[in-house]
């Protein structure tokens, strides 16, 4: 159960740090970005980005400031050390699901 | 129906932080619920199916909330909550009552000298100013981790400056009769002022000026650092306030700051 939880919070975290990999957003464009990207398959709903975003902050794996154009508006941008970590956990997570797929579809398939 | 104005009202309520620690969130949010509200429009929704989509994505729940109340409440904020109130209170009479005995009994003081006082009435008078300096320091410690103007915070903070004042007065009238013994009480006997006594009165006299002197100033800076907590928190009020559209309706969701 707790493999599970962590393995949502990382998912939830790379779908962030992924999205940030293209330039600086405002949160609730990163919030668009992951529904619309993923097809539906991955959605921040009810508010469950904040946490996420501000531990990533507070882990200096992004950084935040408030664009002063216009209204003021929180934009994050991924800082190098979230990068380092985007490129080191994408590679965990790919071995990760490539495991369980190759269980999921049996000796067989994995032999194939 | 869910509307910005309720969801930002729930958030804050639900959000333990300081005031202004609040007011940094809940601009977030509101800025990014117009911002999706907008860009859904932008992309064909209708501007109610914007509005019901944008919260459902974004408004936090309560765990969400107190997961962020965890992640930016600053540590001496649960120490405030770990102190029994029991104790509080009893701090808070005590040195109340502390306060008015050292009013009262000072000018009783200049009639005898310190060093004449029984053991027990000088530790006691220690234990007051110890008590009424505890209840300050609380006091002027709970303004700070509160951070809002809350009356009955705002009326301690004030007793803290009166309590200061007190304080100073108390021992300059306690410096005053001392002086007014030594250098008048033997003239008074008929005899020349002895100059044992009259050293000793200086000495006591410049020692407690000291003490009045750091008590005063202490009094002055802390009633100024008041002032500006008191402005700063003001605004952080409001603009918290303005927020959770308790303001002005020109002031509301849809006006600009």
């Amino acid at each position: 159960m707790t493999q599970q939880s962590n393995i949502s919070k990382d998912v939830n975290e790379l779908l962030i740090l992924a999205c940030l990999r293209d330039g600086p957003a405002h949160g609730y464009e990163i919030a668009l970005a992951v529904e619309r990207d993923s097809r539906g398959a991955f959605a921040f709903q009810h508010g469950t980005l904040y946490p996420i975003l501000h531990r990533l902050e507070k882990g200096r794996l992004i950084r935040g400031r408030w664009d002063e154009e216009g209204r003021r508006r929180k934009i994050y941008e991924l800082t190098a050390k979230g990068s380092a970590h985007l490129e080191g956990a994408s590679k965990e997570m790919k071995t990760l699901f490539l495991d369980l797929i190759r269980i999921l579809e049996g000796p067989r398939h994995a032999h194939a | 129906m869910r509307t910005p104005e309720s969801v930002l009202r729930e958030f804050g309520d639900a959000l333990d932080l300081p005031a202004r620690r609040k007011v940094v969130l809940l601009r977030e949010l509101r800025a990014d619920l117009e911002g999706a509200i907008s860009t859904l429009v932008t992309r064909g929704c209708s501007p109610r199916d914007a509005q019901m989509r944008a919260l459902e994505l974004l408004a936090p729940t309560v765990a969400a909330a107190d997961s962020l109340s965890g992640l930016h409440r600053p540590p001496y904020v649960g120490m405030a909550h770990r102190l029994p109130g029991r104790l509080v209170r009893v701090l808070e009479w005590g040195s109340i009552g502390g306060l008015a005995v050292v009013g009262g009994i000072s000018p009783i003081l200049g009639l005898r000298r310190i060093s004449d006082l029984p053991p027990w009435a000088a530790g006691m008078l220690g234990c007051v100013i110890l008590m009424v300096i505890g209840h300050l320091s609380w006091n002027a410690f709970r303004l700070f981790v509160r951070q809002d103007t809350n009356a009955a915070v705002l009326a301690r903070a004030g007793e803290t400056q009166a309590g200061l004042i007190a304080l100073t007065l108390a021992v300059g009238t306690m410096v005053v009769a001392l002086q007014a013994y030594g250098l008048f009480g033997s003239w008074a006997d008929g005899r020349s002022p002895d100059p044992t006594l009259l050293v000793e009165s200086v000495l006591i006299g410049t020692a407690t000026a000291a003490v009045v002197l750091g008590t005063t100033i202490l009094g002055v800076v802390g009633a100024v650092v008041l002032l500006q907590s008191f402005l700063s928190i003001r605004d952080t009020e409001r603009e918290l306030a303005r927020l959770l559209g308790l303001l002005k309706p020109s002031e509301r969701f849809d006006a600009d700051p």
